[in-house]
């Protein structure tokens, strides 16, 4: 193997130029495997690192290090055969250094609560407690075995570390996405439409309030992990409309990572996958959603050739083994609605009115307008547009401030022959926020009508 | 360990009850507080006299009475001193006040590992 700095510069022979191109090839190589351990084993990284410095900041700061040293060690010596481990070691070595170093560096904030054992080891408190006596109801041999797996799992704490209660709901989208992704404060702060200080801000904050309330980092006792379990899946469920937008694609990554974490933790709960199932369905079709200049496409104009059917079937297996199992939560109405839609190869066979019974049965959990606009986008396509126009407008009130609605009225007023009122629900669609590659496509259209 | 205090709340205008009820109201408080005594989670606690018998100060002035009229008045807190906010928001979570029609605040108190620290303080 050959190692930089032995060959002799000068030397007749030597080949400057083909020798450079191939660094750089190498160089870039690197580059590409490093930013793939970037998007694969920052959070675990990072979580083996805040077990041993209980800071959440000097611990980003050592995970970053490491991330920069490999682009360098790994040029000079290969890549390892385990990088996620390779980061992990060093990151915890520099956070052993720091640590020596600056002992006060650490004492500006309480540390973080980070008990080595499973909660229900610990001694007595009565939440702990509780959730020991709960277990003991269940059966205690299954649930201490479960509570071994979950305490290996450090990333599993910062998944519920990030997603807890008493943090405000918009922090824990921003927690979720910096200490378990490990996207930059730019990106957050992008993908949620506000400014990089004010993503900042929030994050110092939130990662405050941590500290100063001593919210733990652990995986929840089995008292508590099913309503725990609800919030995690709450914020995911954000990540997912957002990284439904075109450029969201990093967001939408860190949602199934984060859902495949929770689907080893939990194998058979209904809502984790129905969840995982939705976002699978997501990155199924994600190549389609937007056509090369970023315009949404409407799913009867995407290319079902071009769909990822290994996701689909995945996703489609994961509806049906939790429905069997009697699931009729939320998140899995949705996702047996978006496998429902999913599946068939052609726009023409999903069985719309399936997909107006999943909706029934999801506005029976959540009675809100967004779920009304969807089972009216439904019912256009099993019964008509007619019949949808008619439901719609008693939506118009709630819902004249969201784009989306705009838009689906202005198709359904096309497909019934009412071109004028379709143009002018278009104009209303354009006043309404929303992201670039949508309004770009709206003004063709109203050009065009 | 940490400790939090539990501030306890009332409205303001909520209407007198009448002594039977306000006599089972105060069995579940003693109730619940010998539970945290037991527990060994409670460092103290104490019901609050009414709003009215506050004695304001200021740096010029002395007031009978509070300050500020607000709409929730405290009437009594607790010290709890647990391992962290999970297990302090499930003892809050049972204060009887909760379906009293009151609510409960639970707030961190700095600890020995917090700013100001000494230095010899335990890890």
């Amino acid at each position: 193997m050959s190692r930089p700095g032995t060959g002799r510069p000068g030397t007749p022979g030597s080949g400057g130029a083909p020798r450079g191109a191939a660094a750089a090839a190498r160089e870039a190589e690197v580059a590409d495997t490093v930013a793939a351990a970037h998007r694969g084993h920052w959070g675990s990284v990072l979580a083996a690192t805040v077990g041993l410095t209980r800071d959440l900041d000097l611990a980003e700061d050592c995970v970053q290090e490491a991330f920069v040293q490999a682009l360098t060690a790994w040029r000079e010596d290969g890549v390892p055969g385990s990088p996620g481990g390779w980061l992990a070691t060093t990151a915890r070595r520099r956070a052993l250094d720091a640590l020596r170093r600056g002992e006060t560096l650490r004492r500006k904030l309480p540390l973080l609560i980070w008990d080595e054992a499973a909660p229900a080891d610990e001694a007595a408190p009565s939440a702990e407690a509780a959730s020991v006596a709960e277990a003991d109801e269940a059966g205690p041999a299954r649930i201490a075995d479960e509570e071994r797996a979950v305490v290996r799992d450090e990333q599993l704490r910062l998944i519920f570390l990030a997603a807890h209660p008493a943090l405000a709901p918009e922090a824990r989208i921003a927690l979720t996405l910096r200490l378990v992704a490990g996207l930059t404060t730019a990106q957050i702060a992008a993908a949620f439409l506000v400014g990089e200080a004010t993503m900042a801000a929030r994050l110092t904050r939130a990662k405050k309030r941590i500290v100063l309330s001593r919210i733990p980092c652990r995986v929840p006792g089995a008292g508590e992990i099913d309503a725990r379990l609800v919030d995690v899946l709450d914020v995911v469920s954000v990540l997912l409309a957002t990284g439904e937008r075109a450029g969201g694609e990093d967001v939408l990554h860190a949602a199934v990572r984060i859902l495949e974490v929770l689907a080893e933790l939990r194998p058979r709960h209904p809502e984790v996958q129905g969840l995982l199932a939705q976002a699978l369905l997501l990155q199924a079709r994600a190549a389609t959603r937007h056509d090369a200049r970023g315009r949404p496409v409407a799913l009867a104009q995407q290319d079902r050739g071009a769909w990822d059917r290994g996701l689909v079937q995945r996703a489609d297996a994961l509806v049906i083994g939790a429905l069997a199992r009697g699931g009729r939560g939320p998140y899995l109405l949705q996702g047996a609605i978006a496998a429902a839609v999913a599946v068939p190869a052609r726009h023409e066979d999903v069985d719309w009115d399936e997909v107006v019974a999943l909706y029934d049965a999801l506005l029976a959990h959540w009675p809100t307008a967004i779920v009304r606009l969807g089972r009216i986008v439904a019912l256009g396509e099993a019964r008509g547009a007619a019949a949808a126009l008619a439901q719609l407008e008693t939506l118009g009130a709630e819902l004249d401030e969201h784009r989306p609605f705009h838009v689906i009225r202005a198709e359904l007023l096309g497909r019934i022959g009412a071109h004028e009122e379709a143009a002018e629900a278009l104009r209303t669609a354009l006043e309404r926020r929303g992201p670039e590659g949508e309004s770009a496509l709206l003004r063709e259209l109203v050009r065009g009508a | 360990m940490a400790r939090y205090t539990v501030f306890m709340y009332k409205k303001s205008d909520a209407p007198e009850v009448d002594p039977e009820t306000l006599a089972a109201q105060l069995a579940e408080h003693d109730a619940y507080a010998r539970e945290m005594l037991e527990e060994g989670v409670m460092i103290f606690g104490s019901p609050l006299e009414d709003h009215d018998a506050t004695t304001s100060i200021r740096a010029d002035s002395l007031v009978d009475g509070p300050f500020v009229e607000i709409n929730e008045v405290i009437v009594g807190f607790y010290v709890l001193e647990v391992p962290d906010l999970d297990a302090a928001v499930a003892i809050a979570r049972r204060n009887p006040i909760l379906h009293q029609g009151g609510g409960v605040e639970v707030r961190p108190m700095p600890g020995d590992d917090g700013p100001g620290a000494a230095e010899d303080a335990p890890a």
